[in-house]
């Protein structure tokens, strides 16, 4: 997550630029201009979105790995068993699709709205753009990037 | 239960053509609320009128077939000359439950409603270059942004 900051720096600079003209185009009545801007905007938010996302998977995975080293190193067995099924030194973590990733660092059960509930959320939607499904519904990048930072101090090693 | 957020109305597949109305209506009123509060905050020597009317007609309405709907927007003037623009500027938006656009002068700023959806309002102001750091709008911000 620490080079969010840098990834959401020329989103904010780029989509300022865009909210520029985009108020041009609207003063002077030029609505083909200013669906052309919107177009455009709609595009910028999701690319970025979709690597500030990966910012997140990547901190999931560390968790999830720190939890399988801490966990499968335990002498007891109650707190060992199941884990030992996993190789934390795998790149890919493989076995573990990302769903139980985020199972063994985030409560499932942790309701609506919640930490888990939101991750598999934004993971439906960077889904749906990575996928060639893009969305026409603006992405307020500043807002889900503190939302990462939430999500973030709720991983549970 | 309704999605709390558009993040879960964009990703739950039990969206219904109500729903997508009822939050119509919701954003209608709330940027008529916001309208009113700032007209009556507004200091001596301001004055307010409704704007030329701008479209919603969002990606989840043409989805489930509600209908454009007009939105007004709202001109402050200072001693009769129109130096801030309030623009509605979209509900579904991800990570707000809707943006007004405010507008003075060659300065862009975004007012951000943080409530979850039905919830009453929790508007925020950010400067478009300053997007991180949303301060709750209240009269405070408000006087400061016309005076300044």
């Amino acid at each position: 997550m620490r080079s969010l900051p840098q990834i959401v720096a020329p989103y904010e600079e780029i989509d300022r630029g865009f909210d520029s003209d985009l108020q041009v185009a609207l003063t002077i009545g030029d609505q083909a201009g200013a669906h052309r801007i919107d177009q455009k905007q709609l595009l910028n938010d999701q690319a970025y979105f979709v690597l500030c996302r990966g910012q997140l998977e990547a901190e999931i995975d560390e968790a999830c790995r720190t939890a399988i080293v801490r966990r499968g190193a335990d002498r007891n067995w109650e707190m060992r068993r199941g884990f030992d099924f996993y190789d934390p030194n795998d790149p890919r973590l493989s076995g573990l699709p990302f769903d139980r990733r985020v199972a063994i660092v985030l409560d499932r059960n942790g309701g609506r709205g919640g930490p888990w509930a939101t991750v598999m959320s934004y993971y439906a939607m960077r889904n749906k753009v990575a996928h060639g499904n893009l969305v026409a519904t603006r992405i307020d990048v500043a807002r889900v990037v503190q939302d990462l930072f939430v999500i973030q101090g709720a991983l549970t090693r | 239960m309704d999605a709390q957020t558009v993040l879960e109305e964009l990703t739950e597949d039990d969206l219904t053509v109500e729903h997508v109305r009822r939050r119509v209506d919701d954003w209608a009123d709330r940027t008529e609320q916001f309208y009113t509060t700032v007209e009556e905050w507004l200091p001596a020597g301001w004055t307010a009128r409704r704007g030329a009317h701008g479209i919603m007609n969002e990606e989840l309405m043409r989805k489930v077939g509600v209908p454009a709907r007009d939105l007004p927007t709202l001109d402050l003037l200072h001693d009769g000359m129109a130096e801030v623009n309030l623009r509605p500027y979209g509900l579904w938006i991800i990570g707000t439950n809707g943006r007004i656009n405010l507008v003075k002068g060659h300065d862009i700023y975004l007012i951000l409603d943080y409530a979850k959806t039905f919830e009453p309002p929790n508007w925020h102001i950010a400067a478009a270059t300053e997007r991180q750091t949303s301060r709750p709008f209240d009269r405070g911000q408000f006087d400061a942004l016309l005076a300044a």
